[in-house]
């Protein structure tokens, strides 16, 4: 009763100023829309949203793809690489993670803190001798380099995640789940994962969010164009030396982004509760 | 040809079994296709050579290329730009075509201006593919409205800084009657061999001085001042677009090849010219655009250097790709395209050009690239009014001694 009336305005202002914000932020990604819309020679230095004359033919050059490879190819190498990754990740992370978290043994904490180092190490430091390793194997120019690592939960960043969340977990239940005559193996498929689901779905979300990105390690281990993913592709467009196709490379973010939009709505409601229970700040 | 070769006693270089050869290049999707093509005909023509192809875009490529030298993977034949020639050559990554020349590489067809370019310390670790030469690129009817002289062979810097000048006054600054050119190393190359000079010495040391750099930075003041140059803000603005190209500027200067992407970029009918001079020397030379260099470790050379020779010799092959590789280095391929309106500009002015340009500098020493890049950083800064020319061309020649002695 009290409270309403100081309030109202306070949080009329309160909306105003978040939907001020949300405007600032969805501006380039609006523009964007607008541009793969635009034709080509008009759309830099152009801050306008909306095109005179919107046309399709930035889409059109776009799906014809490049030397002769359709762009669902470049798609379906990216889906490949990032549903290999986020497998990878989810199922290796997740089993490192129960291990820190749950089981004792000597040199736990020690290894511990090794693994949260390696996220100190830059990955540019780390490529010369990877890659010399991989070129002695015979695997570049295969997909072995970008996915062999995602599924030895080399990511400690995954790793770090899901131990935090697991740890929190009542370990009542783990005892409750022995008395009922499971083992290690017994506890982790019964109990933990089943109750890390959040975990695992912010783990799935942002390893596909950061394959499908990602540029650097596709460029260095992949010589072949067909077994391009699409940021490969993407960079094509704007050569420096040579006339860029703006609107081609823009029509084609936009198509690029269309997959990743879809997995973000499928597991966001995990991905927000994992934020959530897992300690994450976002 | 390739069995001839392989007689003669290459066996022990050549790898046993049928050539296969990694071939690397950055550029366009446009050239990505164009290679397929060219490629396709190449393995027609040498069925026992299979070529696979691979693409970047510029910056990528460089960073590829350094971790696959370092971890001994690199392509058998591979795109190579001038400004990097040295420092691959002195690692000794690049393969000395000079024992396949006149054998399966025939570089006999290259320009004149064009037949050394490649060539380092006596040794041909690449081979041009298309030359290009820095010129100023303007918008005549622009300089016509003005009622200010057209640039001509020998016109004066201060010819043109009175005629840009002018057009800034008569269209009142949209455009500007030009970019603002000491922003670019290649417009002080070109003064410094105007003088008689040159960017870098012999040695590989820097051809000139502090105060030298001070005084070219110094040179455009007046003009910034009173705003017949683009200022620096607006043409951070359109960045990636070169002032010209985004309709800021009625001349700039550029390599000539630039026209291409410029014509295209800006609604000005735009034109090729001279570079001013104040002396009887125009500073012009054919510089190689691009080159095709081969891996020391390459286990064909004999194959790589016949794509090589195929790449640059065949007439067909200039049909193929037309202008996107720049105007082809050799005769035959110069005569054999079908040139677009603005290429065959770009040709014609070489042609006319081609008796005034002088001998080109020797390949630029390791860590010109890096160079290039700390002077448009700190010529920015003196553009912006951050730096006076004396403290940025200092830090700028502090920079380049630890570059160049390292």
């Amino acid at each position: 009763m009290r409270t309403s009336a100081a309030t109202r305005p306070r949080r009329v202002l309160w909306h105003v100023l978040a939907l001020a914000l949300l405007g600032l932020v969805m501006y380039p990604l609006v523009w964007v829309a607008g541009a793969a819309v635009t034709p080509t020679h008009e759309i830099v230095g152009n801050t306008r949203l909306v095109p005179a004359q919107p046309v399709l033919d930035n889409f059109a050059r776009a799906l014809e793809g490049m030397a002769g490879i359709p762009v669902w190819r470049f798609l379906a190498n990216s889906l490949l690489l990032a549903v290999l990754t986020v497998t990878g990740i989810v199922a290796s992370s997740a089993l490192a993670a129960y291990a820190f978290a749950r089981l004792r043994f000597r040199g736990r904490n020690t290894m511990f803190v090794l693994m949260i180092g390696t996220l100190l190490m830059p990955f540019h430091a780390v490529i010369i001798p990877q890659y010399i390793i991989f070129q002695q194997l015979g695997l570049v120019d295969t997909y072995v380099p970008l996915v062999l690592g995602k599924f030895l939960a080399t990511e400690a960043f995954f790793v770090f995640l899901m131990v935090q969340f697991m740890r929190q977990l009542p370990r009542e239940l783990d005892q409750a789940a022995r008395i009922d005559g499971c083992g290690y193996w017994g506890i982790f498929w019964h109990v933990i994962a089943p109750l890390s689901r959040p975990a695992f779905g912010t783990a799935a979300i942002f390893a596909f969010i950061w394959s499908w990105n990602d540029l650097f390690a596709p460029l260095i281990y992949l010589n072949t164009p067909e077994k391009f993913p699409i940021p490969l592709a993407l960079r094509m467009y704007a050569d420096q030396t040579s006339t860029s196709d703006f609107g081609a490379m823009i029509a084609m973010s936009v198509i690029a982004l269309v997959p990743v939009v879809l997995f973000f709505l499928a597991f966001q409601r995990l991905l927000v509760q994992g934020m959530a229970t897992s300690g994450l700040k976002g | 040809m390739v069995l001839g070769l392989a007689a003669t006693g290459c066996g022990g270089g050549e790898g046993g079994g049928a050539p296969e050869i990694r071939y690397s290049w950055w550029g366009n999707a446009d050239r990505a296709e164009m290679m397929r093509e060219a490629i396709a005909l190449f393995e027609e023509e040498n069925p026992d050579i299979t070529v696979t192809p691979t693409f970047s875009e510029y910056d990528t490529y460089w960073e590829k290329l350094s971790t696959q030298v370092a971890g001994g993977g690199m392509p058998d034949v591979l795109q190579m730009d001038n400004a990097y020639l040295r420092e691959y050559s002195d690692r000794g990554v690049l393969l000395d075509l000079g024992g396949q020349e006149g054998g399966s590489l025939d570089t006999g067809g290259l320009l004149e201006g064009l037949s050394t370019a490649g060539v380092v310390d006596d040794a041909r670790y690449g081979v041009p593919i298309g030359g290009n030469t820095f010129s100023l690129v303007y918008a005549p009817e622009l300089f016509e409205e003005a009622d200010v002289p057209m640039p001509e062979d020998g016109w004066s810097w201060k010819e043109y800084d009175e005629a840009l000048t002018a057009v800034s006054e008569h269209t009142g600054s949209d455009p500007y009657g030009a970019a603002d050119y000491t922003g670019l190393i290649w417009v002080l190359e070109a003064q410094l061999r105007q003088e008689g000079g040159a960017l870098f010495t012999d040695d590989g040391r820097l051809g000139f001085s502090r105060d030298r750099l001070a005084e070219f930075w110094e040179s455009a003041a007046d003009l910034r001042e009173d705003g017949a140059v683009v200022p620096a803000d607006e043409a951070e603005q359109v960045k990636p677009l070169a002032p010209l190209g985004a309709n800021l500027a009625a001349s700039e200067f550029t390599w000539d090849n630039m026209l291409t992407r410029y014509v295209e970029e800006s609604d000005l009918d735009l034109e090729l010219a001279p570079l001013p001079t104040d002396s009887e020397n125009s500073g012009q030379y054919l510089k190689p655009s691009m080159l095709l260099s081969a891996s020391a470790q390459t286990s064909h050379p004999d194959a790589s250097a016949e794509l090589i020779d195929f790449m640059i010799n065949d007439p067909r092959v200039a049909e193929i790709f037309g202008g996107n590789r720049g105007i082809p280095a050799t005769e035959a391929q110069r005569e054999a395209v079908d040139y677009t309106e603005v290429d065959q500009t770009i040709v014609d002015y070489e042609d006319e050009r081609m008796s005034d340009l002088q001998e080109a500098p020797p390949a630029p020493p390791a860590g010109a690239g890096a160079l290039e890049t700390e002077f448009i950083r700190l010529a920015e800064e003196v553009h912006h009014g951050q730096m006076g020319p004396d403290e940025a061309a200092g830090e700028f020649v502090d920079f380049a001694e630890r570059t160049l002695s390292s």
